[in-house]
């Protein structure tokens, strides 16, 4: 379940096909690469910034979002999108329209618990069950206000996952990072540097 | 070749098509009696193998509804419905909140949480399952897979043909034509599935408009869909204002109908669930159809789950945010914090309600009973945050 499969998921779901689907995976496709990120500051995308204390892999680089990972984007995986913008999809994609109103849109303005629900929504939305949300907190990313919580849940397969959120608002949208790796091995191994990772996020 | 030749060609050719893919599906089904399974080495053998191990991975999916008690009431109330086939059905309740209920052709019936939110008693539900049921009963599965093959085989057939004719329009619309051919096909198997869910219920003694009941809900929500519009010719089930008027015209017609509707016994079984339930419904973020489904079930809620409901309500408005929600949501919150078994959640939203309308110490309050009814809340830090602002501290 990665984030170019939630959004191929979300977009057929609503009834868009081929002639905007197709492109869109073409480009994703297009934009898939493998460098190195080494420990230190760097720039995930855009103007986010973020502090890593370990390696990772860019598995995927775009303008609007990069995917990061350890051993593999099935074992984890580090999404950073450092701007989802008014009346789009949570995890980009599509846009809320007069003839697509239904769906996980992002709205300015909302309260840090109506955006962890956004989050969550747009998780359930990619096909995830069970989902579960815990200790929703405020933060501070640089100058700016956000907020953070941890999540389970349970892919189509069955396999459990845990996972973080990181989110703070800014002038032309919202900055969002989501970690989420099986709850067996995976996440209790990188919880911890990871979190601290995401306590860094910040506009540059 | 002359021209009226060459005109005919494609129109005689998508009529034999038509008439062939219509004669489709000549092999007899075996005599289904309760208990009994397809014949070893037959194309219905194979279709269960596939079926049982599908069925053996829906035992291990996450959406599965385990609570033995629920499974244990829905599987009763299949049982009543299914009669004879009784034996021969599992029924696994999946948590997803659509309305939706299947059957597979080796009695493995799937009922979604979304169906049991939206029926209001055991009548209701019967009839959902008496239709999934009928399905198995009538094996429409077998005749459904048997009718794709032969189509399938007469269209390649047909095409090879069309196109060696010169013709490829006749091809393209002898392919249109057997499509439709199995779509209606599909609808007909579901017109006979509602015939002997409704004989099913009726002759368990449940009350014989309850499905027309259910269907006329169904319409009122698929309308708040305006942007999804639904085809006629290609589509797999009839039409739910057909079905609603079937059913409602066959019940009229009974002299001495059974009344039999088991709404408290329904209501009782669903309740610890419904709050769970409703957040996955809001969850799906389809807003007109949740503010109609939650609003219905308030009017027809008995007085123990009105706090909830009304809460679940207010939820729909604030969610959706638009023009007049926030106010609307705002008077339901008040309304619910008055009823009993009530979430805590709607202090904490009636709180927030009242600091938007300026009225801080009556928002203090509010927000201090949250926190002291959900001392482990998930948000606890930003409503502590809210209080702080203001100093105080619980």
């Amino acid at each position: 379940m990665s984030l170019r499969h939630m959004l191929q998921t979300a977009v057929l779901k609503t009834g868009v096909f081929l002639p905007i689907c197709l492109p869109i995976c073409l480009l994703l496709a297009a934009c898939s690469t493998g460098a190195l990120v080494k420990p230190g500051t760097t720039i995930a995308s855009g103007k986010l910034m973020i502090d890593s204390q370990m390696e990772w892999t860019r598995v995927y680089t775009g303008t609007r979002y990069q995917l990061w990972s350890i051993d593999g984007e099935l074992l984890n995986r580090l999404y950073l999108i450092q701007n989802v913008r008014a009346k789009e999809f949570i995890f980009l994609g599509q846009r809320q329209t007069k003839r697509r109103p239904d769906g996980a849109f992002y709205q300015r303005g909302l309260r840090p618990d109506e955006l962890r629900d956004l989050i969550l929504d747009g998780l359930r939305a990619a096909g995830t069950a069970n989902l579960e949300a815990r200790n929703l907190r405020p933060a501070v990313f640089g100058t700016r206000e956000g907020l953070r919580f941890e999540f389970s849940l349970a892919n189509e397969e069955g396999l459990k996952f845990q996972g973080m959120a990181a989110a703070f608002e800014h002038e032309k949208g919202l900055a969002l990072a989501i970690f989420m790796a099986p709850s067996e091995y995976y996440y209790p191994r990188d919880e911890a540097k990871v979190s601290k990772m995401l306590e860094t996020l910040r506009l540059k | 070749m002359s021209r009226i030749c060459r005109r005919l060609i494609p129109i005689l050719l998508l009529l034999l098509c038509l008439a062939l893919t219509g004669c489709a599906t000549s092999q007899q089904v075996r005599d289904h009696r309760p208990g009994d399974a397809p014949v070893v080495g037959t194309d219905e053998d194979e279709l269960w193998y596939a079926m049982q191990r599908a069925e053996a991975e829906l035992q291990r999916a996450p959406q599965r509804v385990r609570d033995p008690a629920l499974n244990a009431y829905v599987q009763k109330i299949a049982c009543d419905v299914a009669e004879d086939y009784c034996r021969d059905l599992r029924v696994y309740i999946m948590d997803v909140p659509d309305f939706n209920a299947s059957m597979a052709p080796n009695g493995m019936m799937l009922v979604w949480t979304g169906a049991l939110l939206r029926a209001r008693d055991e009548a209701e539900i019967g009839f959902v399952l008496g239709h999934e049921a009928g399905h198995f009963r009538a094996q429409h599965s077998i005749k459904q897979w048997r009718r794709l093959k032969d189509t399938s085989a007469v269209l390649s057939a047909f095409q090879l043909v069309a196109y060696g004719a010169g013709v490829p329009d006749a091809a393209l619309l002898g392919a249109l034509g057997a499509y439709a051919g199995i779509f209606k096909f599909s609808r007909d198997q579901e017109r006979e599935a509602d015939r002997l869910g409704f004989a099913s219920a009726v002759a368990h003694g449940y009350d014989p408009i309850a499905g027309a009941d259910l269907w006329a809900r169904l319409k009122r929500e698929e309308d708040t869909r305006k942007y999804q519009r639904r085809g006629v010719v290609f589509a797999s089930h009839p039409a739910t204002d057909e079905r609603m008027s079937d059913i409602r015209t066959a019940a009229e017609a009974m002299p001495h109908p059974p009344r039999e509707r088991r709404r408290d016994q329904y209501r009782a079984a669903m309740r610890p669930f419904m709050a769970h339930w409703l957040d996955e419904e809001l969850g799906r973020r389809r807003y007109a159809s949740s503010l109609l489904v939650i609003g219905e079930l308030l009017a027809d809620a008995p007085a123990e789950d009105r706090g909830l409901l009304t809460f679940y309500l207010g939820e729909a408005h604030r969610r959706r945010n638009a023009a007049g929600d926030r106010a609307k949501a705002a008077e339901l919150y008040a309304s619910a914090v008055a009823l009993p078994g009530v979430p805590a959640a709607t202090w904490r939203e009636h709180g927030f309600a009242l600091r938007d309308a300026g009225r801080k110490a009556e928002a203090l309050d509010a927000l201090k009973r949250y926190l002291e009814l959900a001392p482990q809340a998930d948000d606890r830090a930003f409503v502590q945050r809210e209080l702080d602002k203001t100093g105080e501290r619980p």
